[in-house]
């Protein structure tokens, strides 16, 4: 079973998700954009992001979206292999914008090799999900495509992003029900 | 954004403009949302007419009407219930309602109806597509709704005295748009111009709603009696619709940096342009004078029980007053009057006066500020970090966002006495108290003075690019993206202290609804509060004879 989401409903899903697993805010941020940015490419953005954080709650070793977003800051793709990391797939929203002009890079991982170009085109195989190590070398530009709209997630990817959203969520209160949002005037007049 | 030949004054200085007081005391303008879309509809000649009418005489059913402008049309989709009193609330945490509303994209089909007949009326619990844009709910107010009914069914009109008291017979509790709940997100529908402004589709859907309570209420005067008389026009414009928000929109305002900048800085231009003007013509200052006046007749009519607005009121009639005892005297035909009027409010008038005359400005000069609201919308896909700057350059950056930020005592407890969180229950955002402490781990990040200061302090003694200062610190990320887009955005931070113990959330809350176009800001409480949307203007049939723009000030 897959559900229909918008792409600003899983953005804000993969947010809290990533948060609830004790990421930064600044990287949950990142985490949400790389979902969506996978997404509207086509890519299974959210079952990623789910397996990754599965495998790096509350631990930071070979998280992918730390690694792209070290990359994408010192704005270069050093030379030799990437990681390991889960997830690699996170690694490509943070490794299009370092493609240089007119070229593409081409991402290896266990055994899946894809293509990607600085505007956002993806070819190729999907790269697995668990520690992989990455090899990233120069390659041909692929075309970009046009962008999804919409989001459709596995009913178990679903259920683990909830399950990781939902940690962020304070317990209600009787005493927070009454205050926290400002009640307490009647306001059935 | 384009500058005309005249501009000649600068931009008020954000560290003026970005403190909760101030946004505290913003008025609806000629930029508000409500008015950028009634001059549109007006332009464009848009035609809305009620495609379906399945209410009976209990006033259970459901209604669509349909607005056509140039390229497409919108289709509101109204169900409407019976709902026992007990169960009429305005919490987000409600679970039902006297009415509820879908915008749909297009002119729906029986398909589309049962589908949106099946979710639509459970809200938050139901699901839309990304052919809807908007879910919405609305409440009647107890009081009038009936008094409305009985007098109708009578052959009566109304008294006049309880409608000017409550100004609306139903009050939204939610207008949810962009991607919520599975409706259509933002990007795509972005590109239509008549979509480009901010809010536009919930502005719409406010405006069909009313149109749609009007025709409900007159429907059930007439199921109740043959006798029954509809409004007299000139009354039923004097029902707006009601709105009750809550603390839920004030983390809109930090969440939104690149946006709210583009809002303050579409109005800020705006100011500065008519401040540039040189000459005013006759009828641009009697248009002003006009303006004014009836602004007073508004902060005279406009009543809260509220303290903190009590306060506010008092100092905007006091404020009105002398502004309009200046007018008597003032010389329109010396060079630069606009900018020669607002340096003598600057020192004259208090805030609520202050921003109420920027407001007022813009008033005679439609011409050269309404293109403004084309600037208003924003991109707000994440920007890149830029990792390769010069930690020293992230140091002065704060120094120059967030002065202020560096010389409060982070620790003394009334400055971070509060917590924002999100609740369990429904996904509420609520406010805590810090010391009371079991909230503190659910923290959102909706200080960036507090966070700003903290990053200060982090960076001291560090060297070398911003990237190798964030792999040791992630918990600075955030914080970062924010000071860089605040670089190139003057307006897009909030400098006050937003988690301070006399914070009042109802300062966001009014600089968003304000440019809503809201008026009668009505705090219940320093975090929740009732307004009022499109009092008095035209109905959708009145437009294209109407002034788009001149129901925003009562007539004086």
């Amino acid at each position: 079973m897959t559900h229909d989401l918008s792409l600003g409903e899983l953005q804000s899903l993969a947010l809290k998700a990533a948060r609830g697993t004790g990421r930064p805010h600044g990287l949950a941020e990142e985490a949400a954009f790389g979902v969506r940015w996978l997404t509207e490419r086509g890519h299974d953005g959210a079952g990623a992001l789910a397996a990754l954080l599965s495998e790096t709650d509350g631990r930071p070793e070979g998280c992918s979206i730390g690694l792209g977003t070290a990359l994408s800051d010192a704005g270069a793709v050093p030379e030799g292999p990437l990681g390991p990391v889960y997830s690699p797939m996170m690694l490509l929203p943070f490794l299009a914008p370092l493609c240089a002009k007119d070229a593409g890079l081409s991402v290896t991982a266990g055994d899946a090799r894809l293509a990607l170009s600085r505007e956002g085109g993806i070819e190729g195989r999907a790269l697995p999900l668990g520690l992989t190590q990455v090899h990233v070398e120069p390659c041909a530009p692929p075309e970009a495509g046009p962008l999804h709209s919409r989001a459709r997630v596995e009913d178990a990817t679903l259920q683990v992003l909830t399950a990781f959203a939902f940690r962020t969520y304070a317990p209600a209160t009787d005493e927070s029900r009454a205050k926290g949002a400002g009640a307490g005037v009647s306001d059935n007049d | 954004m384009s500058v005309p030949a005249q501009q000649k004054v600068a931009l008020r200085d954000p560290q003026v403009v970005m403190n909760l007081k101030r946004l505290g005391a913003f008025h609806q303008s000629r930029l508000s949302f409500m008015r950028i879309l009634l001059r549109r509809m007006k332009r464009e000649g848009w035609r809305v007419t009620c495609a379906e009418w399945a209410v009976d005489a209990t006033g259970v059913g459901h209604a669509v009407y349909s607005a056509q402008g140039p390229d497409r049309t919108y289709s509101l989709v109204a169900f409407a219930h019976d709902l026992p009193p007990e169960a009429r609330s305005d919490r987000v945490i409600a679970t039902a309602w006297d009415t509820t509303f879908t915008l749909f994209d297009g002119v729906p089909e029986a398909a589309d109806i049962e589908r949106l007949r099946a979710n639509v009326p459970l809200q938050e619990a139901g699901r839309i597509t990304e052919r809807e844009l908007t879910l919405s709910r609305a409440n009647r107010s107890v009081r009038l709704w009936d008094h409305v009914v009985q007098r109708l069914a009578a052959g009566q009109q109304l008294d006049l005295s309880l409608v000017e008291q409550v100004g609306y017979l139903m009050r939204t509790t939610a207008v949810y748009g962009s991607a919520k709940f599975g409706a259509a997100d933002r990007a795509q529908i972005e590109a239509r111009p008549e979509l480009r402004a901010p809010f536009q589709a919930e502005m719409l859907t406010v405006y069909l709603i009313r149109a749609f309570v009007m025709d409900l209420v007159e429907h059930m005067a007439r199921a109740q009696s043959a006798d029954a008389v509809p409004l007299d026009p000139d009354v039923r414009r004097r029902f707006g619709i009601g709105n009750s928000t809550g603390l839920g929109m004030a983390p809109f305002v930090m969440n939104h940096p690149r946006l709210i900048h583009n809002w303050i800085a579409a109005r800020e231009w705006a100011l500065a342009a008519v401040r540039g003007v040189r000459q005013a013509s006759e009828a641009e200052a009697a248009s002003f004078r006009a303006h004014a006046r009836r602004a007073e007749v508004n902060a005279f009519e406009w009543q809260s029980e509220h303290p903190i607005q009590q306060a506010k009121l008092a100092e905007l009639r006091g404020d009105m007053a002398v502004l309009l005892g200046e007018l008597a005297q003032f010389d329109f035909e010396a060079p630069y009057p606009w900018d020669r009027l607002w340096r003598w409010g600057e020192m004259a008038l208090r805030l609520e006066g202050q921003e109420q005359l920027a407001a007022l400005l813009l008033e005679p000069y439609g011409a050269i500020v309404d293109t403004a609201a084309d600037q208003m919308a924003a991109d707000e896909s994440p920007i890149r970090i830029d990792g390769g700057r010069d930690v020293a350059d992230l140091r002065r950056l704060i120094e120059r966002v967030h002065p202020q930020a560096l010389t409060v005592d982070w620790d003394a407890p009334e400055e971070q006495a509060r917590v924002w969180y999100v609740s369990a229950e429904k996904l509420e955002p609520r406010l805590g108290e810090r010391a009371e402490g079991d909230v503190e781990p659910y923290a959102q990040p909706l200080c960036p003075a507090r966070d700003a200061a903290a990053l200060y302090a982090a960076l001291d003694g560090e060297t070398g690019p911003v990237a190798g200062f964030l792999l040791r610190h992630p918990e600075h990320r955030h914080t970062v993206r924010r000071l860089q887009i605040a670089e190139t955005h003057a307006y897009a931070e909030v400098r006050d202290n937003t988690i301070h113990a006399d914070m009042a959330p109802i300062d966001l809350l009014r600089a968003k609804l304000s440019f809503f176009g809201a008026t009668r800001f009505d705090p219940r409480s320093d975090r929740w509060l009732r307004i009022t949307m499109f009092q008095n203007a035209p109905f959708p049939k009145e437009l294209s004879e109407a002034d788009p723009d001149g129901w925003c000030y009562p007539v004086s």
